[in-house]
């Protein structure tokens, strides 16, 4: 029998706030433990949660660009459990009025484009986090993350495969980032996936039972474990056995999912409206304030990509990953520099850079300018490429100017004719027996000229211009 | 204070003018708590040095020329529902026992920038979940009226510090009639005002869609000028009008006893209700209306709809506003556990009384799975007809009249043992929370036994003005003024 | 009802006869309020709250925090500044 494998996914992504969805805490990452909180945060008596406008504004422009369907009037609601990381003893979540209702995501697979649908995107406060129990049978409770704001993103079933669903988080990412509502940062938390997958047989209408995974860490892990998933739930059903409804975890040093110890009793969330935030009705004219700041998505930046700077389609995928590196490579070609040079530039080094150091632009101390002033440089032949790469390299520890760094370095090359016209004509009328060898027929002979005029200005005389006034020296060879 | 107790009103403005000091009135108001609270035990904690503290900051202040607030040097007690910056406060239970706030409430806010003086703080039914304040777990507070009779509830222990004038006024909170029943038993005037128009911001939460903070003062005057001081808009509570607090004490020279048309719902004199009650209630209304008020008949009958309606509702908010209480960050935590559940569990049990447990019980069942619909949201819907209902019948009047409680003042003891006998003496207090309207509660008598006897009035939400104008009215027309409870002639024989 | 059930979810830690009177209690209680039942209600949007309330929202503007100590020197157990609890044993 042949199986159908049906997938949703579940992302929350922090929202990229100054402060909290309902305090005005700071949400920095990696403060000292509990120092980012408040009685409103901590869950003192008698306080009252105020909700972030900043927070409502990310999470309707992230639905705008989802196309998903906005209500008038959206409400919050308590999802009652303990935990000791949840200080109120309920999260401030929303039930059945989410602030975004159905939408879609276009993506892009092997077999070719799909559509997935999204069933919400709804609002709801962080947790903060528990320290698990060290040796000495203690767990520690730091609170800087509870009330941060979350996006909870839920997917339709529609994803049919492993690589769909990474596909699926590899778009959704992009977009997010591109919207600027969130660094979907997964090692600091600011975007986590839950998995819901099943199987059916080829054909069936209906779904099979479903597990849940968690603990996923990475786009290629939730891959991963959905292929193990998937695999496990087909040998399961293959071999007369069933699938029974339960949370996972993926456990990523033995490469599977295993059941979490399943917490007592059913769930029984009690969730009903938060009396304390009174629904909020969204303007039409809020939502098309949204619209119109609403910036360029992937799918657009790749068109203009391609249509403005004649990139390539291998081009344009690379540079389109990265909206941060976008706006670089179209600075610099802004400040001067030559798109079919810059590509190139931005491509290879800028994200060599990035990728030796820790992979955000903003700190890197090359700019846009600068590259492009660099390149400026190179095209009109002030500078060759060789010894461009050197000026770039000493640019991006020091941040300062190519024009600085190649005046330092000595970089610039020799495109006086007349100066090196005089250093050609030395080389010549010292190395008899070369120059003999080259009008013997030995083309080879001009490069080891080459090389002794190269040397003797210390390898700053422009090359091109070395050869063109040698052959026009010596005279054709033979 | 004085057995003459001075109106809050008159303290503040011979403050001001400089005739009396503060420091003067609260070494007044603590002697009288000092001498008086052993026996009522209406406060739970007395701040004699901040008090005393403060009052000398106010007096220094005039000194030095600055122009004092409307209640300058006026002594205030403070239910122990509302969060005071490092002043215990315990909910009247064991779980917060030890309790200090980090932060103050707004009201203490205002209450501070308006130049009272805050001499401590009251006793209450455990999380203000009572009518009796039999429910404190730090012992009941007795009537001042009757020793053996409970004041009300939950704010009993702000009712009887104010009947028994230890302070001229004080701040309870009101889910279901908290601050008007026990005006009503203790023989003063309560007003909870319209839902959102106080800050609720460091009341501690019972049931967040329907508490209020309000006064509990002797006169209705009093009443009105520390309404204007608490009201109005508050950026911490997302719940609270944006309306500017309006001037209700010039209001109430306006008062026009001619124009108003007082609403008596036909089932508020019904089955239930003590003779002695039904007979002073009709008789002020007889006496407003002898002085050219209009008496309108109403079929308004919230009987069925009110107390389950309330309770399901009070009930299941409070079940999640109590969950906080978990032992990790504050209050108690008991011994002696090794994990955190099991850690959780027995700091909530043995840190909440019988009264919040049923009641964290009750709404925990409302809205669990399969019992919502007909339980938690059954509820929301009658409330909203109740709304409805509310709504026609101030098309016609201006005020609605009920008593405030069915009975006056009972022996301690004597309900505790049934919760839902205390629950149905909640009728006429409920509707205006579960509405949202504002309610005043205005001593109209006594009964045979000298037990001061409420009259309730509500008013259109947002309407404290009418309300006010029409409590005042009241005591223009009540039959003869209460006089003072024994317990002064107890301290006078007694203390000093 | 499920006395038992609704304890647990409460995280209420009950004696027997806390358990046996409760019960009883809340079956008085929930009988009387049987009468709820009646009403009709089929036309009613259910109301949170009584009154519609105009949404407030806030700015995001950063507030400070207040010393980690105001927050945890209340705390029944602490380590440096974190809080302390017991560790998390799940139920099989």
């Amino acid at each position: 029998m042949s199986w159908e494998c049906v997938i949703g996914l579940e992302v929350h992504v922090q929202l990229r706030t100054k402060t909290k969805l309902f305090c005005g805490c700071r949400t920095t990452f990696g403060a000292s433990p509990n120092s980012q909180t408040c009685p409103v945060c901590a869950g003192h008596p008698g306080v009252l949660p105020v909700l972030n406008r900043g927070a409502v504004d990310l999470a309707l422009r992230a639905g705008l660009a989802l196309d998903c369907s906005m209500a008038s009037v959206t409400k919050f609601d308590r999802k009652n459990y303990f935990y000791a990381d949840l200080p109120k003893g309920y999260q401030i979540s929303q039930f059945d009025l989410p602030i975004n209702g159905p939408g879609h995501l276009d993506i892009v697979t092997e077999s070719g484009p799909r559509r997935i649908g999204i069933t919400r995107a709804h609002l709801e406060e962080d947790a903060g986090k528990l320290i698990h129990a060290d040796a000495s049978g203690v767990s520690h409770v730091d609170l800087n993350r509870a009330g941060t704001p979350l996006l909870e993103i839920v997917s339709d079933p529609d994803l049919r495969q492993p690589e769909e669903a990474f596909a699926y988080l590899k778009t959704l990412k992009q977009v997010l980032q591109y919207l600027d509502v969130s660094d979907c940062n997964m090692e600091e938390g600011s975007l986590r996936c839950d998995a819901n997958v099943s199987v059916r047989p080829m054909g069936q209408e209906a779904l099979g039972t479903k597990t849940e995974i968690k603990n996923l860490n990475s786009f290629k892990n939730v891959q991963k474990a959905l292929e193990y998933e998937r695999a496990r739930q087909i040998e399961a059903l293959e071999s007369g056995g069933t699938i029974r409804q339960e949370t996972r975890l993926w456990d990523d040093a033995a490469s599977r999912t295993r059941v979490m110890r399943v917490k007592e009793g059913a769930d029984d969330y009690r969730y009903f409206p938060e009396p304390d935030v009174p629904p909020l009705t969204i303007a039409s004219e809020r939502i098309e304030r949204l619209r119109a700041d609403l910036p360029e998505l992937p799918v657009q930046v790749r068109a203009r990509l391609a249509r403005d700077y004649s990139l390539g389609e291998y081009e344009v995928e690379v540079l389109a990953d990265s909206r941060a590196l976008v706006t670089f490579y179209e600075s610099v070609v802004s400040h001067g520099g030559s798109p079919k040079e810059a590509i190139n530039w931005v491509l290879n080094d800028v994200r060599r850079l990035l990728n030796e150091g820790d992979g955000r632009l903003e700190e890197l101390k090359l700019s846009s300018e600068s590259l492009a002033g660099l390149l400026k440089l190179v095209a009109s032949d002030r500078v060759s490429t060789q010894a461009a790469r050197k000026a770039f390299e000493q640019m991006a520890s020091s941040g300062r100017s190519a024009e600085e760094v190649v005046q330092e370095l000595g970089l610039e090359q020799i495109s006086d004719r007349g100066a090196l016209s005089d250093q050609v004509a030395a080389v010549v009328a010292a190395q008899a027996k070369i120059v003999e060898q080259y009008r013997g027929g030995k083309v080879k002979a001009l490069d080891a000229l080459m090389g002794m005029v190269m040397r003797e200005t210390r390898g700053k005389a422009n090359p091109q211009l070395v050869r063109e006034l040698l052959v026009e020296q010596l005279g054709e060879p033979g | 204070m004085s057995p003459s107790t001075p109106s809050a009103l008159d303290l503040a403005t011979s403050v001001r003018s400089g005739e009396r000091t503060a420091i003067d009135i609260v070494e007044e108001s603590l002697a009288a708590i000092e001498a008086l609270n052993p026996k009522l035990r209406a406060f739970l904690k007395v701040d004699g040095n901040g008090a005393r503290q403060r009052a000398e900051e106010l007096d220094a202040a005039r000194q030095a020329g600055e122009t004092l607030g409307p209640l300058a040097g006026v002594p205030i007690a403070l239910k122990d529902n509302l969060c005071t910056r490092g002043l215990e406060t315990t909910c009247g239970s064991r779980i917060l026992e030890g309790y200090r706030p980090p932060y103050d409430a707004t009201v203490v806010e205002r209450l501070r920038g308006a130049g009272a003086v805050i001499v401590g703080k009251t006793n209450l039914d455990e999380f203000a979940m009572g009518s009796s304040t039999e429910n404190s777990a730090f012992g009941p507070t007795s009537n001042p009226w009757d020793a053996s009779r409970v004041p009300g509830g939950s704010s009993g222990g702000s009712a009887a510090a104010v009947a028994a004038g230890l302070v001229p006024v004080a701040l309870g909170s009101d889910t279901g009639g908290s601050i008007r029943q026990p005006a009503s038993l203790c023989g003063v005037v309560g007003l909870k005002p319209s839902y959102g128009r106080i800050s609720r911001f460091g009341l501690v939460a019972f049931g967040s869609s329907l508490d209020q903070i309000g006064p509990l003062t002797s006169t209705v005057a009093e009443a009105a000028a520390l309404f204007s001081v608490l009201a109005g808009p508050d950026p911490r509570d997302g719940t609270c009008d944006e309306r500017p607090a309006p001037d209700s004490l010039a209001a109430l020279e306006k008062r026009d006893v001619s124009r108003l048309r007082i609403g008596v719902p036909r089932a508020a004199f019904g089955a239930g209700v003590e003779a002695s009650v039904t007979a002073a209630c009709r008789a002020s209304l007889d006496a407003l209306s002898a002085r050219g008020a209009r008496l309108i008949d109403l079929d308004l009958d919230w009987s069925d709809l009110a107390i389950p309606t309330y309770y399901l509702v009070a009930t299941s908010e409070a079940s999640s506003n109590l969950a906080r209480y978990d032992g990790v960050r504050y209050g108690s935590r008991a011994a002696g556990h090794e994990d955190l559940i099991g850690m959780i569990t027995a700091s909530r049990g043995a840190g909440f009384g019988p009264e919040v447990k049923r009641r964290i019980l009750l709404g925990t069942y409302a809205l669990s799975a399969g019992y919502y619909d007909a339980y938690y949201r059954k509820a929301t819907q009658a409330r909203a007809l109740m709304g409805r209902q509310f709504a026609a019948a101030f098309e016609q009047v201006d005020v609605i009249a009920t008593p405030t409680s069915p009975t006056p003042a009972f022996p301690i003891g004597e309900k505790s043992e049934d919760p839902l006998q205390m629950y149905l003496c909640d009728v006429f207090s409920v509707p205006a929370n579960l509405v949202g309207l504002p309610g005043l509660s205005v001593p109209c008598g006594a009964s045979a036994d000298g037990l001061p006897i409420g009259l309730q009035l509500m008013a259109r939400r947002f309407d404290e003005t009418t309300l006010l104008q029409a409590g005042a009215c009241l005591e223009d027309a009540r039959p003869e003024p209460l006089g003072l409870p024994p317990i002064h002639r107890l301290a006078k024989g007694g203390a000093r | 009802m499920d006395i038992d059930r609704i304890a647990e979810l409460s995280r209420l830690a009950l004696t027997e006869a806390e358990r046996a009177r409760y019960a009883k209690d809340l079956d008085s209680i929930l009988g009387h309020f049987e009468r709820l039942q009646a009403a009709d209600t089929s036309d009613v949007p259910p109301a949170v709250s009584a009154v519609a309330l105009a949404p407030r929202e806030r700015d995001d503007i950063p507030r400070e925090s207040p010393p980690v100590d105001v927050l945890l020197e209340g705390a029944p157990a602490r380590q440096d500044d974190l809080y302390e609890v017991p560790r998390v044993i799940a139920a099989e």
